[in-house]
């Protein structure tokens, strides 16, 4: 079941077009990843999508009884009452349609924040605070969860733990859209959907399933230099001192060259069929 | 649970960066010191501490709302209820105002054997900074969406407030202007604090009034938005 369906949205912002012609939908047991640059307009899009900012043209249409749970890019709130009696009063927001109160201590203590119950929010680390607000966007048990940015300042460990709520969520016939700048492609697996903002929006996944890829594989030789983030969106493998990268064949050329740059010794390619 | 959440917001920040505070006791030293610097009487003084309240309730109220702005987007998407939120900033002004009236009274030294006296007192301070915090509340747009109407309504309100009785030209109109500076006239004439109480009665009526069409006005503007 559609939950949220966004038709020709366009926002111009003091003469330049943040987004526009922008459409798509979100279902029921979805999940929705949006990259984009900085100033692409992800956030002013989630903006519009959790109804702070009103579009210049196009719509939105909610399915009724959409309840939407919201990660701004930045809370500015000062919240001086400690996390613990925070989210319990923003689980207690949503009445009986909020996860149940332990339902929501099991996800504080999943999410490695029990230490901090009686610590003022204001007084945490900008990370805790993060995970602060991805749990109190969470603990209305919405069916539509809109996150933006949630995996800044996070350790690899947490954005796992955070993951697996979001996937929880989503078999719970919840509906989420994710922005990020550029989206871990360990991370990106667990979309259905993945789509680029520039301007208007694209269908990564589509365009990706077009594409075709090669596999190449290369040697670690002790001189070998660490891999750099560029280079490391295309991983798949790294193991017994071989690494494989899966990369689109227009790309081919630019990773092989930066890879002998970094001293990997190319052993070979092959070309995977979609 | 939405009144109360908001509410303990709205008070966290109405105190937050001390403005409210340093203009309060600055106010209690004032009159503290006022019979001994300046020579006047009893409902001089009173009138002098009506302008001061009035004026720090404006400011409070407006320095909250900035706060607000700055702040609480996301709480207030969170809560969801424009009625829970007209609620809140209703009864923060009674709650701030009441405490800085009884405040304010107690360290006039203008306390007396009289509780008739002490209650229209209090009760004139509590009015005039309630108009004041209707004021800022109607006009609470200045820090949102229309900041220059929001400054102008200020502006001509603080103007109407402190001339509505003094300004012939407006003398046909009086009953639609704050009824401060009418507060401060009727002082001038009258021998007991106690003769304000009808006038008082209309500030009350008045801010309320204020109060009331900020609540239509935003709900109006938050469906537009």
């Amino acid at each position: 079941m559609k939950l949220i369906s966004v038709n020709d949205l366009s926002l111009q912002i003091e003469g330049y077009f943040a987004f526009k012609h922008v459409a798509f939908s979100l279902s029921q047991n979805e999940i929705i990843g949006i990259n984009g640059d900085n100033g692409s307009g992800k956030t002013q899009l989630l903006e519009a999508i959790v109804s702070n900012k009103t579009p210049d043209s196009g719509t939105i249409d909610y399915t009724p009884g959409v309840r939407i749970g919201y990660l701004p890019q930045e809370n500015p709130q000062v919240i001086e009452q400690s996390t613990g009696k925070y989210l319990e009063e923003m689980r207690r927001l949503s009445k009986k349609l909020a996860v149940r109160k332990d339902q929501l201590q099991a996800m504080i203590t999943y999410m490695g924040l029990s230490p901090y119950l009686d610590t003022p929010v204001n007084q945490l680390s900008l990370g805790l605070k993060r995970q602060v607000d991805f749990l109190s966007a969470v603990a209305g048990h919405p069916n539509v969860l809109v996150l933006d940015e949630p995996f800044a300042f996070q350790s690899e460990k947490t954005i796992q733990r955070m993951l697996d709520l979001i996937i929880d969520l989503k078999n719970n016939n919840s509906g989420i859209i994710l922005s990020a700048t550029q989206f871990d492609k360990r991370i990106a697996t667990n979309f259905d959907q993945l789509y680029l903002l520039d301007g208007d929006l694209k269908n990564i996944a589509a365009e990706q399933k077009n594409e075709p890829v090669s596999l190449l594989v290369f040697h670690v030789s002790p001189n070998s230099m660490a891999i750099t983030p560029d280079v490391e969106d295309f991983l798949v493998s790294n193991q017994d001192n071989q690494i494989e990268l899966e990369v689109p064949l227009k790309k081919r050329q630019i990773i092989l060259n930066k890879m002998v740059q970094l001293n990997y010794q190319f052993e070979g390619m092959r070309k995977i069929e979609n | 649970m939405k009144i109360r959440i908001l509410l303990k917001s709205y008070l966290q920040l109405y105190f937050q960066n001390f403005l409210y505070l340093t203009m309060l006791f600055s106010i209690i030293a004032f009159e503290l010191l006022a019979n001994h610097l300046l020579e006047i009487g009893n409902l001089k003084k009173f009138s002098l501490l009506l302008i001061a309240m009035f004026i720090l309730s404006l400011f409070s109220t407006m320095n909250l709302y900035y706060n607000d702005s700055r702040q609480n987007k996301y709480l207030k998407q969170k809560i969801n209820s424009h009625w829970a939120d007209w609620s809140s900033q209703l009864l923060v002004a009674v709650i701030t105002n009441l405490f800085s009236s009884i405040l304010i009274f107690i360290f006039s030294l203008l306390l007396r054997d009289n509780v008739l006296v002490d209650f229209v007192g209090i009760l004139g301070l509590f009015s005039v900074g309630f108009l004041g915090s209707g004021i800022a509340t109607l006009f609470q747009t200045q820090w949102y969406d229309h900041s220059t109407v929001g400054q102008i309504g200020v502006l001509l309100f603080i103007y109407l407030a402190f001339s509505g009785s003094v300004v012939n030209i407006l003398t046909a109109v009086e009953w639609l202007l704050p009824p401060l500076s009418k507060i401060i006239m009727t002082l001038q004439v009258t021998s007991s604090i106690t003769k304000l109480l009808p006038i008082v009665g209309q500030t009350l009526l008045y801010a309320m009034i204020l109060f009331f069409i900020s609540g239509l006005v935003y709900k109006k503007n938050r469906k537009n938005a």
